[in-house]
C-alpha cells in the first residue's frame, strides 16, 4: 500500500517533466527518462539541504518553462543547468524568507539571468540574487507590483553588486 | 501532549500528508510549490491536534466508536475547535460583565488587556494549539496538558470559579485581606483567590 503510493508520485512527477518536451524541443532542449530521473534526484537532495519540503507540482516544469527560450541555455548543458537553476531556487526562497512568490522569484531569476549575468549562475547566485535577497530582508517590495519583471533593468547601470548601492537604486525606482 | 502522539501512531504518513498538503496551499496562497521544514511542522502539528481534538467530546471525555478516516477525524476536531472558541468568547464576555481584579495588575492585564489579543489573533487553521499568551496571573488549576483554545477555554472557567467566590465577599473586605497579606500585593503574581480560602479556612479552625 506504502509502496504503490509513493510509486504512483514518482511515476507522475517524471511525467510530468517530461512533458515539457513539448515546448522546450521547440528551442532545441530535450530531456531524455534519464535526464528527468538525475533533475528529480538532485531535486531531493536541493530540497532536503535547504529544508524545506514540496507538495504536489514539482518547481522544475515552471523552471523549464521559464528558461527554456533563454539564448543562454545551452542543450550541451541544459540538464545541468536546470539542477543548478532548482538548487538556486530554493536556496533564494529560504534567502527571501518565504517573502516572494514561486513565480515573481522565477521572474526575477531569469530576468537577471538574461540581463545581467549573461547566463553565469554563480554570478546569479552569488552576487545578483543575494543582493536581491539582501533588499527584500530589508523591507524591498517593489517585485510584487511588476510580478517580478523588470528587476534587473532597475540596476543596469550598476556594473558592480554592492548591496548598498543596490538598496539605494532600488529605492529611488 | 500525549494525544497528539496517539494520533500519530493512528494514522499513517500517506492519510495525514494530503490533509498538511490542503492547508499548505492555503497557507501559501498557492504562491508557493514548497515550505520550510519548520513550516510544514507547524501545519502537521495543527492537523494532528485538530485530529486529537475529534477524538475528545466538549466535556473532554473520549468518544467512542468506531475509527473515523484522517480527514473525517480532521475535519470535525475543526469544527468542534471553532465551537469551543465561539465557547471560549462568550464565557470571557460573561465573565467581564461584572469583572473586578481587585486593584491586581496582573489579573487586569491579563483579562482585559491579554485575552482580547487572543481572541484577535487565535489562528484555529493554521497555529490552533497555540494559545498565544502567557497568562501570567496563576489559577489554582495546572493547565499545562491543554495547548490552544483549550488552554484558554480551562482557564476562564477557572478565573470564572474564582470570580464567583470572591463576589460573596464585600469588595473592601477582599481588598483589606489583600493588603493585610502583602502590602504589594497590588504588584504580586499570586492567586488572589488562595490567599482568600487560606485566610477564611484559618477564621473557621481558630
Amino acid at each position: 500500500m506504502n509502496n504503490d503510493w509513493l510509486l504512483i508520485s514518482q511515476k507522475n512527477e517524471l511525467a510530468n517533466v517530461l512533458n515539457t518536451n513539448e515546448l522546450s524541443e521547440k528551442f532545441g532542449l530535450t530531456l531524455t527518462s534519464q535526464d528527468a530521473e538525475l533533475i528529480l534526484a538532485e531535486r531531493k537532495k536541493s530540497l532536503i539541504e535547504q529544508r524545506r519540503v514540496e507538495f504536489g507540482d514539482n518547481i522544475i516544469q515552471k523552471l523549464i518553462y521559464e528558461f527554456c527560450d533563454s539564448q543562454y541555455v545551452d542543450r550541451n548543458s541544459y540538464v545541468e543547468t536546470l539542477i543548478r537553476l532548482q538548487e538556486i531556487f530554493y536556496q533564494f526562497k529560504n534567502e527571501t524568507e518565504d517573502m516572494i512568490t514561486d513565480d515573481e522569484l522565477l521572474h526575477v531569476m531569469r530576468d537577471m539571468f538574461d540581463e545581467v549575468c549573461y547566463g553565469d549562475l554563480n554570478y546569479l547566485a552569488g552576487s545578483c540574487l543575494e543582493a536581491f535577497s539582501q533588499a527584500i530582508k530589508e523591507g524591498y517590495r517593489g517585485y510584487q507590483y511588476t510580478d517580478g519583471r523588470g528587476e534587473a533593468k532597475k540596476f543596469s547601470e550598476l556594473t558592480d553588486w554592492h548591496y548598498q548601492l543596490f538598496l539605494e537604486i532600488l529605492e529611488r525606482n | 501532549m500525549d494525544r497528539i502522539s496517539d494520533v500519530s501512531e493512528m494514522y499513517s504518513i500517506e492519510e495525514l500528508l494530503p490533509i498538511v498538503k490542503e492547508l499548505a496551499e492555503k497557507y501559501t496562497s498557492k504562491e508557493s510549490s514548497s515550505i520550510t521544514y519548520e513550516a510544514a511542522n507547524h501545519l502537521m502539528s495543527a492537523v494532528l491536534y485538530c485530529i486529537a481534538y475529534a477524538g475528545y467530546e466538549e466535556d473532554f471525555t473520549i468518544v467512542e466508536g468506531g475509527k473515523l478516516t484522517a480527514r473525517q477525524a480532521y475535519e470535525n476536531g475543526f469544527l468542534k475547535l471553532k465551537r469551543l472558541a465561539e465557547k471560549a468568547h462568550q464565557l470571557y464576555n460573561e465573565i467581564m460583565q461584572d469583572f473586578d481584579a481587585y486593584e491586581n495588575r496582573c489579573l487586569y492585564d491579563t483579562m482585559v488587556k491579554g485575552l482580547p489579543e487572543f481572541f484577535m489573533r487565535y489562528d484555529i487553521k493554521f497555529k490552533p494549539d497555540d494559545y498565544i499568551l502567557t497568562l501570567d496571573y496563576p489559577v489554582l488549576k495546572d493547565l499545562s496538558i491543554y495547548d490552544g483554545v483549550e488552554r484558554i477555554y480551562h482557564y476562564l472557567e477557572c478565573i470564572k470559579a474564582e470570580q464567583n467566590y470572591l463576589h460573596g465577599f464585600l469588595r473592601d473586605y477582599v481588598i483589606n485581606l489583600l493588603t493585610s497579606y502583602h502590602k504589594r500585593y497590588r504588584d504580586n503574581f499570586d492567586n488572589l483567590c488562595e490567599i482568600v480560602i487560606a485566610h477564611e479556612k484559618n477564621c473557621r479552625n481558630n
